[in-house]
């Protein structure tokens, strides 16, 4: 079998239509693609038959697509980004969704108060009565007021994080505590209207 | 907390993520960035400020932003990934090169299949037949569905069948498993659109006086459940591409 650790090599392999080169460089591929979807869902129920599932669409793709990979030096690694894709996407239908919402403790209901929401003129004020009083936990009151009123980055507040923690947190972390908490915000109708009147 | 006019931004930034409604195709947008987003993240550079939109979706969509950490945290740590303890052979069954015998009944099999498309327009429509069938290959496990062992009742991949079509995939599974019931998948791939942006091709599948109407997800296909296995070798599918 040729080297393929160069991805130039591979690249080629995988166009030499009808060779055994060709064989082994998708072999090959199925390897290192197989072992990143593995990563992704083996944790899941029925988890290596979708890396299956997911490797084998991804290499079917590839070789109908091989045309489309603009930078030979870098196949391997374009191949492991529509790998990633095909799982995200695989992930997203409709078989792989939870069929019961589990109720979330941490971002209960909130309603703000109708006083202040009547009586606020300041944009600046009702964002911080909203964090500040809202179903944000500590933590989640840092990273939203760290991006959006300190215009801190997701790294240094992981790295706060992290200290006050004592083990590591991640940006990625931070981003998905941000997200959940700034989703449980808006479910206070009220509140939104508010705001798209200081928008408009 | 003190603003000034940089914090004043930055609030209404806070006010439009949330008050901004978002639908599937700002996800896929997003989808569609996320590893550029990430290439910029692990190389120190100003990720949120070059990809704006990207930064903005994360923080008004939880499930993009679980899919973001997912990429981020697998590239991030490529070196430490789980490994499986065995990998599966490789299913290379569409880069086999036909021998002379195979070649022979492949002409057969490529008669049918010809016979089986009608075009009108821009619409694509496949009849299968008992005839089709019967000279069809038997499938093989090319696809596994999810969790069912057996392998599918039917796979037939039309290649170049239009000027617009670039190929056509019907594959048929048994759905539930050990049911009367059959699933079938309609895989579409155009010349002048790939994958994400295959979404919302329009596909109907006609069975006797029923018709049931699916549009192609960004992967181009489309999913019809619950066919009664009795019409497998009387339904068609039209694509209009």
């Amino acid at each position: 079998m040729s080297d393929f650790s160069n991805s130039v090599t591979l690249y080629q392999a995988c166009l030499a239509d009808g060779t055994d080169s060709q064989i082994d460089a998708f072999e090959v591929l199925w390897s290192h693609l197989y072992r990143i979807a593995y990563a992704m869902l083996h944790a899941r129920p029925n988890g290596e038959a979708l890396a299956n599932d997911c490797t084998q669409q991804t290499l079917i793709k590839l070789h109908r697509s091989l045309d489309q990979c603009r930078n030979p030096a870098v196949f391997r690694e374009w191949a492991a980004q529509i790998l990633r894709r095909t799982v995200l996407d695989e992930l997203r239908r409709p078989d792989h969704r939870l069929l019961v919402t589990l109720p979330d403790d941490d971002h209960a209901p909130w309603i703000a108060d109708s006083e202040i929401l009547t009586h606020t003129d300041d944009l600046a004020a009702l964002l911080q009565y909203a964090v500040t009083h809202g179903p944000l936990s500590e933590r989640s009151q840092r990273v939203v007021v760290g991006r959006y009123f300190a215009d801190q980055t997701d790294e240094y507040l992981a790295q706060v994080e992290s200290d006050l923690a004592g083990r590591e947190v991640l940006p990625s972390h931070i981003q998905v505590t941000r997200a959940k908490n700034l989703a449980a915000l808006r479910r206070d109708t009220a509140l939104l209207e508010r705001l798209r009147g200081f928008l408009d | 907390m003190t603003t000034d006019h940089r914090g004043d931004e930055h609030l209404r930034r806070l006010a439009v993520v949330l008050t901004d409604a978002i639908d599937t195709a700002d996800c896929q947008r997003c989808l569609d960035q996320i590893e550029f987003y990430i290439d910029h993240q692990l190389a120190g550079r100003d990720y949120r400020r070059l990809l704006p939109a990207s930064a903005q979706h994360l923080d008004q969509c939880v499930r993009c932003a679980e899919d973001y950490a997912m990429v981020y945290e697998l590239r991030r740590n490529e070196a430490a990934l789980p490994q499986p303890t065995t990998i599966p052979a490789a299913r290379l069954d569409f880069l086999r090169r036909p021998t002379q015998a195979q070649g022979a009944e492949r002409l057969d099999q490529h008669s049918a299949l010809r016979a089986a498309l009608s075009t009108d327009g821009a619409r694509l429509t496949v009849t299968l037949s008992p005839a089709l069938l019967a000279a069809l290959p038997a499938p093989t496990q090319a696809m596994a569905l999810r969790s069912s062992a057996a392998p599918p009742l039917l796979t037939i991949a039309f290649e170049q069948p239009t000027a617009q079509i670039a190929t056509l995939q019907l594959s048929a599974h048994r759905h539930p498993p050990a049911s009367d019931l059959f699933l079938l998948r309609v895989q579409v791939e155009l010349y002048d659109r790939a994958w994400p942006e295959l979404a919302g091709i329009a596909v109907h599948l006609i069975l006797g006086q029923e018709q049931r109407d699916a549009a192609t997800d960004a992967w181009g296909e489309a999913v019809f459940s619950a066919i009664p296995q009795s019409c497998l070798a009387d339904l068609s599918v039209t694509v209009e591409a």
